[in-house]
């Protein structure tokens, strides 16, 4: 009997609640009005930003409702099931740039002895974390769009609401953790096969030493904590871009398609943008 | 077999000429904005990179050899290409495989037409035009992003930038991303193509097909980037 009132009232709340459309994006919460179609100019920029923004802050809001098995399911599917992807990837990067290294460096300055150290600045500082994320975008981007795009498809947003849940504590603040917890991990591990990698390569196809190639010297502290940050941000970065795409999707399973491709190109653009705004951030701060 | 037959259809000259019009006007229109925005963070941030030498080893030079070389062997033509296969492949894949869900291939095959001839091989062929297009429109765009973050950042004039650029960098270089962008563009077609055309019959079919040729086209991205840089080092 209790929960047949429970629903009533939770029925009851939701008809006295104001009526605003589920893809109402942030200036349409503030000025009130439905999300458009084709959004203008100012839409299409601030939108996505004020969404970066105000989608991690309502989930520490939402902390305590939080379904918490969701964040391990979002982490095996960004983390485990990416694992053999990022590996496959940066090998290729790491034979591919360090043949291109190579190749420059003999012909510029005539001396592989930099080869290792330079490459391993390049990646920690940069290719390491941005390939990776790049890598997650196409692999994750995708799937976490059309997953979104399926439950507004299917109106199973509206029954979680129904249910005390929602966008925020089933689908944002979930896959967000599982981003951020994946995420620097997935970079530790990309960046390490591409050096090793870079590093056999550089063996066996340009004669380059052990020694000389890992030598780890000229790193400094920094670099680490770049990598780190910039993983860390990309990790926030590509759910809330792929599911406010998938949120956003109209027009059944064609739309959902749609919304699967938005989320790749959307969440790879916001994460060459993040890394250019951290990397002048890091250059400003870092300055050698 | 699907690719031999566009392979056979381009050297038979067997191309619908509407259809690969109209695919050059959809993929260059629904690309060139986000190749553009792609294009210029990578020319800013590998001038970011080359900083640290710049200040370490005081050679001004070396922004422009290393924005350059980077920008156009390796970080544009696989940008571009990745941005290219999460927009154009993914929608190609998708028409397709929303296809094959309401059986209009089989309204395709009654009416004896050949999905490949009127569809696919036009559209591979548009692709390769497009990306290689679009790559070296992009790599110019990164390198004038580069060039202008270089003057902001670290107060190198544009002049001394690209003097840098044009003395170290032969027109190999500018043609091997060129030449990469090709034969990206054809794994991107083959890829969404037979992704899109074996996708299963239902609601979450699409979906599944876009997802496994994202995937797939950026693993193959990487291969035949390695597979290019090892036989035209």
């Amino acid at each position: 009997m209790k929960k047949h009132k429970d629903v009533i009232l939770a029925v009851g709340a939701l008809r006295e609640a104001p009526v605003r459309p589920l893809n109402q994006n942030v200036i349409g919460r503030f000025t009130n009005r439905p999300y458009k179609r084709t959004p203008d100019l100012l839409t299409f920029l601030i939108s996505p930003l004020g969404d970066l923004i105000l989608i991690p802050l309502r989930t520490l809001y939402a902390w305590r409702r939080m379904e918490w098995c969701r964040v391990w399911t979002y982490a095996h599917d960004m983390g485990a099931r990416t694992l053999p992807f990022v590996g496959i990837v940066m090998a290729c990067v790491g034979v591919i740039m360090v043949v291109q290294s190579a190749n420059q460096a003999l012909r510029i300055i005539g001396d592989l002895s930099p080869l290792g150290p330079i490459f391993l600045e390049l990646l920690v500082r940069e290719m390491g974390p941005a390939i990776v994320a790049l890598m997650v975008c196409a692999r994750c981007g995708a799937s976490l769009a059309a997953e979104a795009g399926m439950l507004v498809a299917g109106d199973q947003l509206d029954a979680l609401r129904l249910c005390g849940s929602g966008a925020t504590t089933y689908l944002f603040g979930p896959s967000l953790l599982g981003g951020l917890l994946v995420l620097p991990a997935l970079v530790f591990f990309g960046t390490c096969i591409a050096y090793g990698v870079g590093g056999i390569a550089a063996h066996f196809m340009y004669d380059v030493g052990w020694g000389t190639y890992f030598d780890v010297s000229h790193m400094r502290i920094a670099d680490p904590v770049i990598c780190m940050v910039k993983a860390s941000i990309f990790g926030l970065v590509i759910p809330v871009m792929a599911i406010r795409a998938g949120i956003n999707a109209r027009g059944g399973s064609a739309g959902v398609g749609h919304a699967a491709t938005v989320g790749v190109i959307g969440s790879s653009v916001m994460v060459l943008a993040c890394d250019f705004f951290v990397g002048t951030l890091a250059y400003l701060w870092v300055r050698p | 077999m699907l690719l031999g037959r566009v392979v056979r259809n381009v050297f038979r000259g067997e191309i619908d000429r509407p259809e690969f019009f109209r695919s050059v006007a959809n993929y260059g229109s629904g690309t060139l904005a986000i190749t553009f925005a792609a294009s210029s963070f990578v020319g800013m941030l590998m001038v970011l990179q080359s900083a640290a030498y710049v200040e370490k080893y005081g050679a001004q030079q070396l922004v422009g050899w290393f924005t350059g070389f980077t920008t156009l062997r390796e970080l544009g033509p696989v940008v571009i290409a990745l941005m290219f296969s999460g927009r154009i492949g993914a929608s190609h894949a998708a028409e397709l495989a929303a296809m094959v869900t309401h059986e209009q291939m089989d309204a395709l095959k009654i009416l004896a037409l050949d999905v490949v001839d009127i569809l696919i091989a036009p559209r591979m062929v548009a692709m390769v035009f497009c990306l290689v297009l679009l790559v070296a429109m992009g790599n110019t765009v990164a390198l004038l992003a580069g060039s202008l973050a270089a003057w902001a950042l670290m107060d190198i004039a544009p002049s001394v930038f690209f003097h840098a650029l044009f003395d170290t960098l032969g027109s190999a270089d500018f043609v091997h991303g060129l030449w990469k962008s090709s034969v990206f563009a054809v794994v991107i077609g083959w890829v969404s193509s037979y992704q899109g055309l074996c996708a299963a019959r239902g609601a979450s079919a699409v979906a599944q097909a876009v997802n496994r040729q994202v995937v797939l086209s950026a693993v193959g991205i990487f291969f035949a980037d390695y597979a290019v840089t090892m036989v035209m080092p």
